[in-house]
């Protein structure tokens, strides 16, 4: 008990000291106690979210059967009602509410389709407006909904008229009229009992308001009338906790469990016969425990640096302050005091600290989470103290008492006259320092290794060694620049020694002669790189959030348009509306079975399309530029079209020529010259109204009629053409120059086709394949297969992963080949599954007007104008609905990989505050220590300033340089460890993950770190003066 | 009420050597063969200059060194044969040391009632009681840090009784006071030693502290120069026969100076080579 008050007065005399321990200890379990908090609350956080976004009837659970009308071998609805009583002893989930309804036909004035129902607890959540609620075992009643007595015609006191689906007719009595209490709400959700007035199917009477009834009611029936018996089970999820999850897990497993017993029992493997248990609970805990698994990996990474770096700090601290009891200790040695005696009392100073740090620092943890969850979760959460925390404030004052003991033990072995001689300073063993730095060292190294071979995570559980490679690294380089910096140090202080620097000289030769002392670089790397590995991981993980939530919208604001009427092409409305470039026209086509479509306006897509770098083995520019059309299509203006024909060979019968049109709004039309008389002739045919503001020429047909009786011969006919064209517009005649140039033509794939050109006109020469079938000439800016970008994971499912031929829908909801000639990990807006074309493509591939189903967007980048909607309405494009990249960023926000990434800020802050703290705190004590010497030298005319620049050089190197190694590593590590970090590997919809370095911010962390060591040195600079006094001399030989 | 018991202290022949603590440094020979006898319950100072030996010869009187050579026996015990927890075990009941600087004498922290207890051990002696028996007592529930350097040392030797000590060993123990702390610490430590009954040997350079002692020890250059006993001074045979000269002859007679040693009766001169010639 001495021993213990002397402790208690020890700590009181040397006050700043152990106010040093203190603090530094609860900084030390505060920084591990943080994370397993934080964790708790994301995890509770993510929780409340899933359940809050989930459906009614994807967290609840609904147990239901239909009866079987005859069946007398088990009383279903006890069944069910068991089933669902499982739940009712499980504080997370409210009493079941059981109901039964039977499928009737109201048969009044106005035939509906609806139910009679039995619901428990029915006359609390219904309002009476006439009559009463039905009670008691009655079996003739009925209460109906007002809707049911307006179109049947029915009041108090009434006959409602009802035949079940299988033709039983159920009358009863009316004895009161009802409005649901809040129809929409959880207590009427699982059974969706009030549909008049919803649309209902086609040949089948409208859809009503159930009728309610007593359960004796249907019960009477049972045998004649077949009920769906359901107990809904409503999830309290205020009341659950992230803890509770395995509970519920275990619940619902027991239920199906019963259910799978019982449906053995019946003799059948299909458990519906038993009962159908209905819940999405399972998927949304899946969910759950998979955003959380992200999540602790970040958290896990956060905390265990910080740790790390926090132990590091206790650790010196403690064994420092366990160090200087040296004097005591020699005294304690030199009264006799037994060796557990001296232990102990070398040891109760620091455990008491630690000890009393650790509640403080786990209060002081909560309190931090607590105050600052709210903001960094974005929602309000009961942060709670889980038994992860309790352990791992445990470890942190196992790991200072660790500290004390291993410090303890050196002195209690020294002898005390070594002990005396040596005063505080008790050296360490130089060969027990080089073991433990190598130790470091090929700890390091293992841990790279295992992080570049393995990924942070083993068999899904965060690798502990991958973990902390990367403050391992910093830990081994610092080492080794420790281990280098005596070379150094020596050179300096040769070219010093006699030089006019005196206070690099004295800088230097404290290094020299006190490397321990130097030691505090270790700190200041750790710290460094766990900032700037923070600093790193944060923007990394913001930056592709942002990039991810881009790709999702498709663009940084997308507009769901209607074209008005006239709009044929929304590129050009949206050319005109903002010329600047900004925006782009999108069309999109889904149907189900083929993938995606989304055709998108090559020419603008750079500067406004979501597209990261290394989504293609491509560059974006040789992929647009592969996309875009390569010919342009054959345009006529005009009100008539002269055809000049020249027939050089055909067959006998007579030859007919058919110009197909496609008018701007894709609609096709026909004109046709026939016969075409052999030898040359002008032909001229009327243009389709359309054309008067342009048209495109879509394909020629050169056919000859086969007669019936030859149809089924194979036979080769020949129709040698030479054809141009002029059009009629502005009252004159215009050749039309597409028919000059065979480029622009081609076969359609169907047959022989040989174009070229004859003079100023097209020469054609078609062979029929058989029977009556003549290839046609085709415009070449009609595609045989769109070119496309195929996304990855469509290329996936296509055969061999071939993607040259893949059937898609084009805009006019026809089937379209596209030709995949690059891939993409993800493709903007559709994702990993879908292609991507040519807007211009998709609409020249178009065979008739656009369907319906196609959704037209127009893409708007940061710069784009603000009034765009204005704009395109001014176009006849008219805004549906605004989608903003924002808004999926906010949802990513919203999760727990983001939580955990405001940990890393947190964590970077606070080894900052450590890094500059630890010099700083280094400084003070190195001055306080050498008072003596600094008096000294300042008695025999070294200046103050000198003094002052001598420590400030000395500490300002041991910072420069571990801030250096700092840097470094936790770059390094950084992009060692990221990649494969679960939230990042994790990119099944997402772009490929853009490592680069945050230049700006690891700048700004950098010169702020610099700044305020500079600030703080300045500030503690007041301390060297004071040290450096004359009365020093005398205090110091003491 | 405390017995009062001494014991005895011999030193056979003891050298002790210091080994070089770094490159281009020689061992130091602290002490060339001392030897030395003290009687229980003796006050004797060791008196000499700075690098002599007398510390040394302290430390292995306190067991906290091993003698290079010769034997150092505290009353039946050999220092130099003895087992490290058997030397811990001399030091908190047998022999006490009280050292130079009074603050690393005493827990600074702890009252002085606190340090005599912490001294004394759990067998320990009733702190009250010696500090009333000392004179003590006021300061009992004072902070050992915040009283003067004399009064520090006064617990100091207080502390060093608490445990039983028969012989007490004090290093310098009044060359960081003022004259009149001095003076009260000696008297303190007369007081101990008659009251008490303990050895004491007090390890000085300050000659007028030595004089207050009844018996004074001189060590030069590692070796008993000479012994003054009740105000007179006498040189010390050595065992290898040498004989050191008082220090003021020491400059009259430099090493390497032949004198022809004569002998008339119990007298003993010395006749420098010169003066024989003439």
């Amino acid at each position: 008990m001495l021993i213990l008050r002397l402790a208690l007065r020890a700590i009181r005399w040397r006050a700043a000291a152990s106010a040093a321990v203190f603090v530094v200890a609860v900084v030390a379990i505060f920084a591990a106690t943080v994370g397993p908090i934080y964790l708790h609350a994301v995890d509770e956080t993510v929780l409340a979210r899933h359940l809050k976004d989930a459906s009614l009837s994807q967290r609840d659970v609904l147990v239901s059967r239909d009866s079987e009308v005859g069946y007398r071998g088990v009383d279903w609805d006890a069944q069910v009602q068991g089933l669902a009583g499982q739940f009712a002893h499980d504080h997370l989930f409210a009493r079941p509410l059981s109901e039964e309804q039977v499928g009737v036909v109201y048969g009044g004035a106005q035939p509906l389709t609806s139910e009679v129902a039995s619901v428990q607890d029915l006359c609390v959540h219904v309002r009476i407006i006439r009559g009463r609620c039905v009670s008691g075992n009655s079996t003739g009643e009925t209460l109906i909904s007002a809707n049911t007595a307006a179109a049947e015609h029915l009041t108090v006191g009434g006959t409602l008229a009802t035949t079940t689906t299988t033709g039983v007719a159920i009358r009863l009595r009316v004895v009161g009229v009802y409005r649901p209490v809040a129809p929409g709400g959880s207590f009427w959700e699982p059974w969706d009992l009030f549909q008049f007035g919803q649309p209902g199917p086609a040949n089948q009477a409208a859809p009503g308001d159930a009728s309610f009834v007593t359960s004796a009611a249907l019960s009477s029936r049972v045998q004649r009338v077949s009920e769906t018996l359901s107990a809904n089970v409503a999830l309290l999820p205020e009341d659950v906790g992230y803890d509770d999850i395995g509970e519920l897990r275990t619940t619902i497993a027991h239920v199906n469990a019963t259910v799978a017993h019982l449906s053995y029992r019946a003799g059948t493997a299909d458990t519906s016969s038993v009962a159908a248990v209905t819940t999405s609970l399972p998927t949304i805990l899946d969910e759950t425990a998979h955003e959380t698994s992200l999540a602790r990996t970040l958290v896990t990474v956060a905390t265990a640096q910080l740790a790390l770096l926090a132990m590091f700090l206790l650790y010196a601290v403690v064994a420092n302050t366990t160090r200087a009891q040296g004097p005591e200790v020699a005294l304690a040695k030199l009264r006799g005091r037994r060796a557990g005696s001296v232990l102990l009392q070398s040891l109760a100073q620091p455990v008491a600290l630690v000890l009393a740090a650790a509640p403080v620092a786990a209060l002081l943890a909560w309190i931090v989470v607590r105050l600052l969850a709210a903001r960094l979760l974005g929602h309000p959460v009961d942060v709670a103290f889980p038994p992860a925390a309790y352990g791992v404030a445990a470890l942190g004052v196992v790991g200072g008492v660790l500290a004390a003991v291993v410090a303890a033990y050196r002195i209690v072995v020294t002898p005390v006259g070594a002990l005396m001689r040596l005063g505080a300073a008790t050296p360490g063993s130089p060969t027990a320092l080089l073991v433990a730095d190598a130790a470091a060292v090929t700890i390091a190294v293992a841990g790279l290794i295992a992080l570049e071979e393995g990924g942070v995570l083993d068999s899904g559980n965060p690798n502990p060694l991958s973990v902390l490679a990367p403050t391992l690294l910093a830990v081994a380089a610092a080492v080794v620049a420790l281990r280098l910096l005596p070379f150094l140090a020596r050179q300096l202080v040769r070219w010093t020694r006699d030089s006019r620097w005196l206070a690099t000289f004295l800088a230097v030769r404290q290094l020299l002669r006190r490397p321990a002392e130097a030691r505090a670089m270790l700190l200041v790397a750790v710290a460094v790189s766990i900032a700037a590995f923070a600093v790193a991981t944060w923007a990394y993980s913001r930056h592709n959030r942002s990039l991810r939530a881009l790709n999702s919208a498709g663009a940084h604001t997308v507009l769901i348009v209607r074209p008005g009427a006239g709009v044929y092409d929304l590129r050009t409305a949206v050319d005109r509306a903002d010329p600047g470039g900004h925006s782009m026209a999108v069309a999109y086509t889904n149907v189900d079975g083929l993938p995606p479509l989304i055709a998108v306006d090559t020419a603008r897509f750079a500067s406004v399309g979501a597209w990261v770098p290394g989504n293609s083995s491509n560059t974006l520019a040789s992929v647009l530029h592969g996309l875009g059309a390569r010919v342009a299509p054959v345009t006529v203006t005009g009100t008539r079209l002269r055809l000049h024909v020249d027939l050089i060979r055909h067959p006998s019968q007579p030859v007919h020529l058919a110009v197909n049109f496609s008018e701007p709004n894709h609609n096709q039309a026909v004109r046709t010259v026939a016969p075409v008389v052999p030898g040359t002739g002008s032909y001229d045919i009327s243009l389709p109204s359309a054309c008067a503001s342009g048209c495109r020429v879509a394909a020629l047909d050169l056919t000859a009629n086969t007669p019936a009786h030859l149809a089924s011969r194979t036979q080769v006919s020949e129709i040698d053409a030479v054809i141009g064209a002029s059009v009629r517009s502005d009252g004159g005649w215009r050749p039309v120059m597409s028919f000059e140039d065979h480029t622009r033509w081609r076969g359609d794939g169907k047959g022989q086709v040989v174009i070229g050109t004859a003079g100023k006109s097209l020469s054609l020469d078609v062979r029929q394949v058989s029977g009556s079938l003549w290839p046609s000439v085709v415009s070449a800016a009609i595609p045989t297969a769109l070119p496309a970008v195929v996304a990855s994971a469509q290329a996936g499912v296509e055969e061999g992963n071939q993607i040259q031929s893949i059937e898609a829908v084009g805009l006019d909801r026809q089937s379209v080949f596209v030709d995949g000639l690059f891939r993409a990990v993800t493709l903007p807006e559709v994702g990993r599954n879908g292609v991507m074309v040519d807007f211009g493509t998709a609409l020249a591939a178009m065979n008739q007007t656009a369907a319906a189903t196609t959704q037209y967007q127009v893409w708007l980048s940061s710069s784009a104008p603000s009034d765009m909607a204005a704009r395109l309405a001014r176009q006849h494009v008219y805004v549906q609905r605004t989608i903003h990249s924002a808004t999926y960023l906010s949802a990513l926000d919203d999760s727990g990989p983001a939580f955990a990434d405001s940990l890393f800020l947190l964590s970077a802050l606070a080894a900052t505050v450590l890094a500059i703290g630890a010099t700083a705190v280094g400084r003070v004590l190195s001055v306080r220590r050498r008072g003596y010497e600094l008096a000294a030298l300042e008695a025999v005319g070294v200046s103050p300033r000198t003094l002052r620049r001598a420590t400030a050089a000395e500490q300002g190197s041991v910072f420069g340089i571990g801030l250096l190694v700092g840097l470094a590593a936790g770059l390094v590590g950084s992009r060692l460890a990221l990649p494969s970090t679960p939230v990042f590997v994790d990119t099944s919809t997402g772009p490929p993950l853009v490592l680069g370095l945050p230049w700006a911010l690891l700048a700004a962390l950098t010169i702020g770190m610099v700044v305020v060591f500079v600030v703080v040195s300045f500030a503690i600079a007041r301390v060297v003066e004071l040290s450096a006094t004359p009365s020093q001399l005398r205090g110091a030989q003491q | 009420m405390i017995e009062p018991v001494g014991v005895g202290v011999r030193c056979e022949g003891v050298v002790h050597i210091y080994p070089a603590s770094g490159e281009g440094l020689d061992d130091v020979v602290a002490l060339r063969g001392i030897d030395l006898d003290v009687d229980p319950g003796e006050f004797v100072s060791l008196l000499g200059p700075s690098g002599s030996g007398k510390s040394t010869v302290l430390g292995l009187l306190a067991g906290m060194l091993r003698p290079s050579a010769g034997r150092v026996l505290i009353g039946p015990h050999d220092i130099g044969r003895m087992a490290p927890r058997s030397l811990a075990r001399l030091r908190g009941s047998v022999v006490a040391l009280v050292l130079q600087n009074p603050s690393r004498n005493l827990l600074a922290y702890a009252t002085v009632r606190q340090n005599v207890a912490f001294a004394a051990g759990p067998s320990g002696k009733s702190s009250d009681e010696l500090l009333s028996r000392l004179g003590l007592a006021a300061l009992a529930d004072r902070v050992t840090g915040r009283l003067s350097g004399g009064e520090q040392q006064c617990v100091a030797i207080a502390a060093a009784l608490s445990s039983g000590a028969q012989l007490v060993l004090a290093d310098e123990p009044t060359s960081q006071l003022d004259a009149v702390s001095r003076k009260h610490v000696m008297e303190l430590l007369a007081q101990v030693h008659a009251e008490f009954g303990c050895t004491v040997v007090l390890v000085t350079h300050d000659a007028s502290v030595a004089a207050r002692s009844p018996r004074t020890v001189t060590i030069r250059d590692g070796r008993v120069g000479s012994e003054g006993v009740h105000g007179r001074e006498y040189a010390v045979v050595g065992q290898d026969g040498s004989l050191q000269l008082p220090p003021e002859l020491f400059e009259e007679f430099p090493p390497g100076t032949l004198l022809e040693v004569r002998r008339d009766g119990r007298e003993i001169t010395f006749v420098p080579r010169s003066e024989e010639s003439s």
